[in-house]
């Protein structure tokens, strides 16, 4: 068969950009390595807690034989099982004292469908950061040639969130913000008048706090406050590739999807430069077939659309396609994680909330905004909330038991405050994703080797996100109980990115302003390979904005005869 | 305020961590297995309901065992638990009965309630006083610490039933408040002598 786009991976930004290509008249091919997922039957957030089997835990004999890496992602559990790649089938390999984590989906819609949710705007200080400071290349493009591509995106996708008029946290096309409970209320009040410039707010998220008629016209409605997001919503009030953006492609009568297909490598022409055509295997019968189009969205995320590239050698290109810069697989990043303070915090006695709001609090960056940074450049935001402290925690404490751990549970415990650092992590060469040379998976395709480490100018930076943490905290009365002390194993931020960067220089970089590879005109990027510099930002909303921006551009080449 | 300072760290940094959407398994937090057998024993069976029945008694509202909560430990311990994790589960189970026998002369399961209940606040104390491990030991990471108390299987044993209580459906209709479907998010109510605090799943 052939089609005008094809589309390689159905996740955040594939889902995105088949729904642009889709709408602006193209036929368009998705193609997904993982299982097909029907929304209808196999998301399980209509499960009572008490219907999950094993108490909603994956039995442990087949988390260490077939998850052991997945499983360290927190919404791993028998409920979202399905989603998860087996880590038998889809091993990494790391230099040995050098862990990272790559945690992916194995379905349709792929980590979409279990993201964080939180969505936050790059700004022109994170678009010029590189440019400034030196650090990698500069990104070809400025907050002005992103800004009306996040307003698409937000009002498609829905986006909760205030608007505060930060510079380096742009305001966007906001649904009504997931309002701060009164403990939350307070901390913000404390903290914004010992440090002037720091602002506690709303987390921004891909939830409908109140849908609006582009969502509800795609069967979406408002969020039900239930916060097993991660487990499929069948009210679509979250934002996935399943709930939003491939109905909104399908609608279109243009759509074609085939799963269960692993793309082993783009066919380029040797006359014309140009890739005609996708090979993949068939993830159930391992047989070989093709597809052919006039161009191709690479979206198999940040570790997967390297690892197509650098498996696409051919005679004139043998270090892989898209390669001349040998910058594919290399500037891996993924921010800081795990860095949490927690303290317990005098809020109001009285008071509590009802739902279980799908967001917390978020703290805008303002190291190296309005406060210095000590030793580090860029900066960190943080996420966290204030609750009342669970039933667990009341009740199960040494010699108590029988009926007072019942009265127990019935107490409100007191404020439990949380605040987590999210990192920049500056552009490495040296991070990097290779082929591995000897070792295959069950479908014959090299095994990617990664190899990560972090700087001197993220260690740094660690020592300040917790010192922080904490002085606010207990700025705000808050005692603090426990911090953690170093950052979570890399990759488990799940913002991996950079391994085929934007830039000006096709010597330095692996894509021009418009997500297209320097070197062939038909092929464009639009995941997390793309990003020149990791911002603090969680990474989405500005892979869904590229995406789009990027296949408009690419349809208007097309009619122009370009490509 | 001083109630809570007592709390332990590991499940709070547990449960913060979950509310952020962090690493959830731990890594090599139980003893080597003894290779226990894949199912309870009649007589482990016998005493798991005493245990579940003293620890979480039927008062005004059910308790563990008219919650389910032993069926579903049995069935967890044949279809979820790992060798390792029997081998926690069974010992702690053999040393209740062990100690019952030794202090009381009689079986766990054949003591009187309140016999029971005095028996089991006693040995819940012991088993569960922490256990400094040497700089060396390994610590598991900050969502997951490595559990280390005097009796990592009761502490297993105690938090499953416990967990397993509050996941119950009697349980999340008469003790906690449980809302499957809260639908629009509230972020200020007074609490009044009726409001029940509402079950946290992770960190809610």
């Amino acid at each position: 068969m052939t089609f005008d786009a094809i589309v390689i991976g159905s996740g955040m930004s594939g889902g995105i950009a088949a729904k642009e290509l889709c709408e602006r008249g193209l036929k368009v091919l998705v193609i997904e390595r993982g299982k097909n997922i029907d929304p209808a039957t196999d998301y399980t957030d209509n499960k009572m807690p008490w219907e999950l089997p094993n108490n909603n835990g994956v039995p442990q004999d087949e988390v260490a034989e077939h998850y052991p890496m997945q499983s360290m992602c927190y919404a791993f559990s028998a409920a979202t099982k399905q989603f998860w790649a087996k880590d038998s089938e889809q091993p990494i390999s790391t230099p040995e004292g050098k862990p990272f984590a790559w945690i992916k989906g194995d379905h349709l819609g792929g980590r979409s469908v279990m993201w964080g949710r939180q969505s936050y705007r790059l700004s022109e200080m994170d678009l010029s950061a590189n440019a400034k400071d030196g650090h990698g290349v500069d990104w070809p493009i400025r907050y002005a040639d992103l800004a009306p591509w996040y307003d698409h995106v937000e009002k498609f996708i829905g986006v909760a969130g205030s608007k505060e008029g930060l510079p380096q946290l742009p305001d966007g096309e906001f649904l009504p913000a997931f309002e701060l409970n009164d403990a939350e209320k307070q901390f913000k009040a404390s903290v914004e008048k010992s440090f002037p410039g720091r602002k506690v707010i709303s987390g921004r998220t891909a939830n409908l706090s109140e849908a609006q008629p582009q969502h509800t016209e795609l069967g979406r409605t408002s969020c039900q406050n239930r916060s097993i997001c991660e487990r499929g919503c069948q009210f679509k009030a979250v934002h996935s590739s399943l709930n939003s953006s491939l109905p909104a492609a399908r609608r279109t009568g243009n759509l074609t999807i085939v799963t269960d297909a692993i793309v082993h490598s783009l066919v380029q022409d040797p006359k014309s430069g140009k890739i005609t055509s996708v090979k993949v295997i068939d993830a159930k019968t391992k047989e070989g077939r093709t597809y052919e189009a006039k161009i191709f969205f690479l979206n198999a995320s940040t570790m997967g659309s390297a690892q197509i590239l650098l498996n696409s050698a051919n005679e004139a290109n043998p270090r892989g396609l898209a390669n001349g810069s040998d910058q594919v697989g290399r500037n891996i990043m993924d921010h800081l994680y795990g860095l949490a303070t927690i303290a317990i915090f005098p809020g109001p006695e009285d008071s509590y909330y009802h739902g279980r709001r799908p967001t917390g609090i978020y703290i805008p960056r303002f190291r190296n905004v309005t406060e210095e940074g000590d030793g580090f450049v860029r900066g960190y935001g943080y996420q966290g909330g204030v609750s009342r402290t669970g039933w667990k925690q009341m009740a199960l404490q040494p010699g108590v038991v029988g009926a007072e751990i019942k009265e127990r549970a019935h107490t409100f415990g007191p404020w439990t405050a949380v605040v987590a650092g999210f990192g920049e992590v500056l552009p490495n060469p040296e991070n990097r994703m290779t082929l591995h040379a000897s070792r295959t998976d069950k479908w014959g395709m090299a095994i990617p080797h990664i190899d990560y480490s972090i700087g001197a100018n993220e260690k740094a930076m660690i020592k300040q996100i917790q010192a922080d943490g904490r002085a606010m905290l207990e700025a705000a009365g808050g005692k603090v109980v426990t911090q953690t002390s170093d950052a979570a194993m890399p990759g488990l931020g799940i913002h991996e990115m950079g391994t085929a960067r934007m830039g000006h220089d096709p010597k330095t970089s692996v894509l021009n302003k418009w997500n297209q590879t320097h070197e062939i005109a038909n092929l464009f990027i639009t995941d997390g390979s793309a990003m020149t510099s990791s911002g603090c930002q969680n990474p989405s909303l500005t892979y869904m904005a590229l995406s789009a921006r990027a296949a408009d551009h690419a349809v208007k080449l097309m009619k122009e005869g370009a490509l | 305020m001083q109630q809570f300072l007592e709390m332990d760290r590991r499940s709070l940094i547990q449960r913060a961590m979950l509310l952020l959407g962090a690493t959830a398994v731990g890594a090599c937090d139980f003893l080597p297995g003894a290779g226990a057998a894949k199912v309870l024993s009649t007589d482990q069976l016998k005493l798991l309901d005493a245990f579940a029945a003293t620890l979480i008694p039927k008062t005004t509202t059910p308790g563990a065992v008219e919650a389910g909560v032993p069926k579903l430990l049995a069935q967890m311990y044949t279809d979820w638990a790992s060798d390792e994790t029997r081998s926690l589960l069974s010992g702690a189970l053999d040393r209740i009965e062990a100690a019952a026998r030794k202090t009381a002369g009689k079986g766990f399961a054949e003591l009187a309630p309140d016999a029971r209940q005095s028996f089991l606040a006693a040995h819940d104390k012991a088993a569960l006083v922490d256990v400094p491990q040497p700089p060396s030991a390994p610590k598991g990471n900050p969502f997951a610490p490595v559990v280390s108390v005097v009796d990592n299987g009761y502490a297993k044993l105690k938090d499953l039933v416990a967990t397993l209580y509050y996941s119950s459906e009697a349980a999340l209709t008469t003790e906690l408040a449980f809302d499957a479907v809260p639908g629009k998010w509230q972020p200020s109510i007074k609490i009044t002598p009726e409001t029940r605090p509402a079950v946290t799943f992770g960190g809610f």
